[in-house]
């Protein structure tokens, strides 16, 4: 790997980290972007992160036909923080006492899209996909001495994906902006949580269904028949409500996936050296 | 490719389809147990999800270092029962509200509030809806000696002081501190309450003030057209005295009345109605003063006759006005500081004229101005807030 390479993945990395965040309203799953290039090909992806938003998710893509793709995803956050539960806080009054939450996030969708190649060389993989699916949130508030308070709701996720792939040699460059229609459906709310607390969650009642853009971009690395990648999917905001319920966040995922028909190529010509 | 396009579009159809479904979410909230809400509704009206008790300060006032203190929700639900329960008082007849309605911005319309077995009080109640909000206004126990205390004589600290002695005062409410915790625990709805707020049923007289603390710092008068157009005029502007800009929104009587206003009476009741500029002061309403207001608590000489300066948030709702209650009308209020000061030897600054009281000698013009640009402050939304309604059925 050239010197130039390791240094945009070096900062790369360290810059989606930095921005790494989650947020216990909604967080973005990894997009899918589809790796395969004909008919019968597809991929399983995996991953698992760490620390105070922790957890894995699962890809998979398909094409049943030439240019048509399927892809199943399946994403499991958990998340912890604290938030004032009061505003306030300002000389003379005391700060406002913080709120320990803990909470999970589960979210599956399915989807199909279309995809062809471009490029003098095929280098470029273009693809459009539209995708369903479901998530639901848990949340525990954690105050001393006071009992656990729940907030729980679920959500449908209607998306379109415009998307692009590069592949030079061993590496891959992908992006795509995902449009995201997610409509809050039910909650069952405690509405003994903190106060700004319930003010979000009446906020993201009231601004349901919500449009917002997701960007993705990706760089991956290419170890046949398994590619590592860094992912960062993020909320792109424009209305300020959306930003007060501190949506723009951000999600880092280092993902391995396997592509199937480099594994099979793989197996077929093992078996044809081992017949040699 | 016609192949995909046939496979793609339906599917891209259908997706829109959906996505154009706007359906609205359905959130269920939970506060009460479903047997307490029982209980609670038999004797209040209170909603199954809790008020919201929070302040936000308009950034006019936010830009002048005012900002609300946090208040404890569940505390001030309790806060609300307690303040409208008449059976906090001697009598079964007067509770606090009955002195401070919120239809007259939590004022008496009486010269002198009458308590319990109709005693008559010394001094005319004090308007809760005059200030921007109680707890950003008020309290020695945030603001140390720069506090303002509570009372005409700011005899009390903090407001759970000035609480236990209302309900202690003969003349109000007549309730020794056993007689509060056993007239609360006797009534059943309390006990629910008292879980909410404090995670068990124990009644004690410092939680009972305490919730009452909290309701009324939730009070808060900043939705006035004062307001509006001070938030659009001033906005996040703290030093330049836009103030005195005139206020587009204003009609020309009472953008006079403002300048008025300005220029003879904010010295002492505050430019942006946030905190007053003087804690106390005599007003030269008589030569010689019985009531010595916080001289009296004092002991002081140099603070005989003297008495707390209100803000004129609410004033055209709040007659009678002065400590006694002795001007039923504005115009009566602005004829006094016009040519009737008194020469008392506290007499305020602001009202001489080297040793003489100050004769403002206002025309008719600017009496009617004055009193146009007084209507301003009149905050429409604090007189039907269900969130400081009577909650009892």
């Amino acid at each position: 790997m050239s010197r130039a390479y390791k240094v945009v993945l070096a900062i790369g990395l360290a810059a989606s980290l930095a921005a790494c965040t989650s947020s216990r309203f909604y967080t973005p799953n990894t997009v899918n972007l589809p790796t395969m290039s004909q008919k019968g090909e597809g991929a399983l992806s995996g991953a698992t992160f760490f620390g105070s938003n922790s957890g894995w998710e699962a890809q998979a893509s398909y094409s049943p036909a030439q240019h048509v793709g399927l892809m199943v995803n399946y994403f499991s956050l958990n998340y912890k923080g604290s938030i004032a539960g009061t505003s306030g806080g300002f000389f003379p009054f005391p700060p406002p006492p913080q709120t320990n939450f803990e909470g999970r996030m589960r979210f599956g969708e399915a989807g199909l899209g279309l995809y062809r190649h471009a490029g003098k060389n095929r280098e470029y993989l273009l693809s459009l996909f539209g995708a369903a699916g479901q998530g639901h949130a848990h949340n525990l508030y954690i105050e001393p001495d006071v009992p656990l308070k729940e907030a729980t709701w679920t959500f449908w996720r209607y998306s379109l994906q415009p998307g692009v792939r590069l592949q030079h040699r061993r590496l891959s460059f992908g992006a795509s902006f995902r449009f995201s229609y997610v409509q809050y459906t039910t909650g069952r709310i405690d509405a003994r949580i903190p106060r700004l607390e319930l003010d979000r969650v009446e906020m993201l009642e009231a601004q349901s269904p919500m449009m917002f853009w997701e960007v993705l971009w990706t760089v991956g690395y290419h170890f046949r028949p398994i590619t590592v990648s860094l992912n960062t999917t993020g909320v792109a905001l424009g209305k300020k409500s959306l930003n007060d319920l501190n949506l723009a966040s951000n999600h880092v995922s280092l993902m391995a996936t396997l592509n199937l028909h480099e594994l099979k190529k793989e197996k077929q010509s093992r078996g044809k050296r081992k017949k040699k | 490719m016609k192949k995909i396009l046939r496979l793609g579009l339906p599917f891209f159809a259908a997706l829109l389809l959906l996505a154009a479904c706007k359906q609205k979410a359905d959130f269920e909230y939970y506060y009460y147990e479903p047997e307490d809400y029982a209980l609670l509704s038999q004797y209040l009206n209170l909603p199954s999800k809790p008020d919201n008790y929070l302040t936000k300060l308009p950034k006019h006032l936010e830009a002048q270092g005012l900002f609300a203190r946090a208040v404890d929700q569940d505390k001030a639900i309790l806060g609300r029962v307690l303040f409208y329960d008449k059976n906090l008082s001697k009598d079964g007849k007067v509770n606090c509200a009955s002195c401070h309605r919120q239809e007259i911005a939590f004022s008496d319309d009486k010269p002198v509030s009458r308590g319990v077995f109709d005693r008559v009080g010394t001094r005319n109640s004090i308007a809760l809806g005059s200030v921007l909000n109680f707890a950003a206004y008020y309290g020695t126990d945030l603001f140390g000696p720069s506090g303002i205390p509570f009372f005409w004589d700011n005899r009390a600290g903090t407001a759970s002081q000035q609480n236990l002695a209302t309900m202690a005062n003969p003349l109000e409410m007549d309730m020794g501190h056993n007689d509060i915790v056993n007239a609360v625990r006797t009534q059943p709805y309390y006990a629910p309450l008292f879980r909410m707020a404090y995670g068990d049923e124990t009644v004690t007289v410092q939680r009972v003030s305490e919730s009452i603390a909290n309701f009324i710092n939730a009070i808060g008068s900043f939705r006035s057209k004062f307001d509006r157009e001070a938030e659009r005029t001033i906005g996040n502007d703290t030093w330049s005295n836009r103030e005195r800009l005139d206020f587009a929104g204003f009609t020309a009587a009472e953008n006079r009345g403002k300048r008025i206003y300005l220029d003879n009476c904010a010295s002492c009741h505050s430019p942006v109605q946030g905190r007053p500029m003087k804690m106390y002061a005599n007003n030269g309403l008589d030569a010689t003063t019985t009531d010595q207001g916080v001289g009296g608590i004092t002991k002081n000489p140099f603070e005989m006759g003297m008495f707390k300066v209100p803000l004129l948030r609410n004033i055209a709702l709040t007659a009678p006005y002065m400590h006694d209650g002795r001007f039923a009308t504005l115009e009566e209020v602005i004829d006094h500081y016009s040519t009737g000061i008194k020469a008392h030897p506290n007499l305020s600054m602001e009202l001489r004229s080297g040793n003489q009281p100050r004769r403002f000698n206002f025309t008719a013009q600017q009496k009617s101005d004055l009193i146009a640009f007084l209507h301003t402050l009149t905050d429409e939304e604090l007189l039907k807030d269900k969130r400081f309604s009577n909650p009892f059925k």
